[in-house]
């Protein structure tokens, strides 16, 4: 059995678990949880950048990448592809796998502002942030016709991760509340697209938790 | 297509190493910018994560994250691939998610020491990524004979570009992990002499904000 080493609060993990239920791959994987208190003494020991996820081969080595890892995955089943080989529907997916990725990251950037020293926060870098998921949820919605048509890939998989990591920092209160992050009112069919996406067993399965 | 860069910036050095490895520099045009000015008044519009490298396609849409703006190129020549197919494939996406990762903490750090207003600053905050550089460099240094002497693909690149960066941004912290890694650094003395690292090599711009 190969390892998956992560956490649930951390999308990129999450992106990698969706992936191996929509690939089929969960009786070859271990899902094995690093609790958040024991993240900074665990995770170095399996990444030398102390990053989640880590995948643990059947030899013994690790990948690191969630980028990285999804697409190895992909090469170990003979269903079809996540990430297509069409090269036109590639680029596609690619795009959308930086978008949702860069949501995530935009996110963690205004999340970790949060737990710094009450002094020592950047309320303009946290303003920027939103502002930077804003427009990536804007593009998303614009081009929702695109992205959700035809079968699921690594662009829908991530774009759904980012989308769903905005909600859960809100609703956890770790995300402040700006304006801009109010997906109903901004996004609304992004939200629907969403909310009918989470319903998907892979989703399902991998719920973010704190 | 269209790449919007900056000078400063090694995931921008990246992928203009590899245009120059693989002879695809003439399949875009490159508008490089020279301040962060520039850059916020232009990539926003195009990039919603206003990040660069970005890459406008052919169709005006943008192609963000520099990993899929290499394979891109890699795509559109004939020559020895900078993503070989076959077994080798992951060790080489490995190597350019070590290099990568290494250059997103040196940035990490280099953003609080120098970006972040300066009543906000935390020491830690340095002290924590540069540490992660060290062990990036400490993984890296195992791999050198085998990985990296005498190979040219974007993994070895991105090592590449993350030890300009950290010559070129944190030159004390640079000098100061040489004798801890002297085959990870002999290997970087002789890569950079090329001429796609001398051309794309990162200096101050004109107006720094």
């Amino acid at each position: 059995m190969m390892k998956l080493y992560g956490s649930n609060g951390s999308p990129f993990t999450r992106k990698v678990r969706v992936f191996i239920g929509e690939a089929g791959l969960w009786d070859r994987v271990e899902y094995v949880l690093v609790p958040p208190n024991e993240f900074r003494t665990v995770m170095p020991k399996h990444s030398p950048l102390g990053k989640v996820p880590v995948l643990e081969l059947d030899d013994g080595s690790k990948m690191i990448d969630s980028p990285a890892i999804c697409e190895y995955l992909d090469s170990l089943h003979t269903g079809r592809k996540l990430f297509p080989e069409d090269p036109a529907e590639r680029w596609t997916a690619l795009r959308y796998l930086a978008l949702g990725d860069g949501i995530c990251e935009a996110v963690i950037a205004a999340f970790r502002e949060l737990y710094r020293p009450k002094d020592k926060q950047n309320t303009a870098l946290v303003d920027r942030e939103s502002k930077r998921v804003a427009n990536c949820v804007d593009l998303l919605e614009r081009e929702i016709d695109e992205f959700a048509a035809g079968p699921v890939t690594i662009g829908q998989i991530a774009a759904a991760i980012g989308v769903g990591h905005i909600i859960f920092r809100r609703q956890t209160g770790e995300l402040p509340e700006h304006p801009a992050l109010d997906l109903a009112i901004r996004a609304p069919r992004l939200l629907a697209w969403y909310e009918d996406f989470f319903q998907r067993p892979s989703m399902q399965n991998a719920k973010p938790e704190k | 297509m269209k790449l919007y860069a900056r000078i400063v910036s090694p995931y921008t050095r990246k992928v203009r190493v590899l245009a120059k490895e693989t002879g695809t520099e003439a399949k875009f045009e490159t508008f490089m910018m020279s301040s962060a000015a520039e850059h916020r008044q232009f990539v926003p519009p195009l990039s919603p994560m206003g990040k660069i490298p970005v890459m406008e396609l052919d169709n005006g849409n943008a192609l963000a994250d520099s990993p899929y703006i290499c394979e891109l190129l890699d795509s559109l020549h004939n020559g020895p691939k900078m993503f070989p197919a076959g077994p080798e494939q992951w060790q080489v996406r490995q190597l350019l998610a070590l290099g990568d990762g290494i250059t997103d903490c040196a940035i990490t750090a280099t953003g609080e020491a120098r970006m972040r207003p300066e009543q906000f600053r935390e020491q830690s905050v340095i002290d924590f990524q540069l540490l992660k550089v060290s062990r990036g460099l400490d993984a890296l240094e195992p791999k050198v004979e085998n990985e990296l002497d005498g190979k040219v693909n974007v993994g070895v690149i991105a090592v590449a570009c993350a030890m300009g960066y950290l010559e070129f941004r944190i030159p004390d912290f640079f000098a100061a992990q040489r004798a801890a890694h002297p085959k990870l650094y002999a290997w970087y003395e002789v890569f950079k002499q090329r001429p796609s690292m001398v051309e794309t090599a990162p200096r101050d711009e004109v107006a720094p904000n």
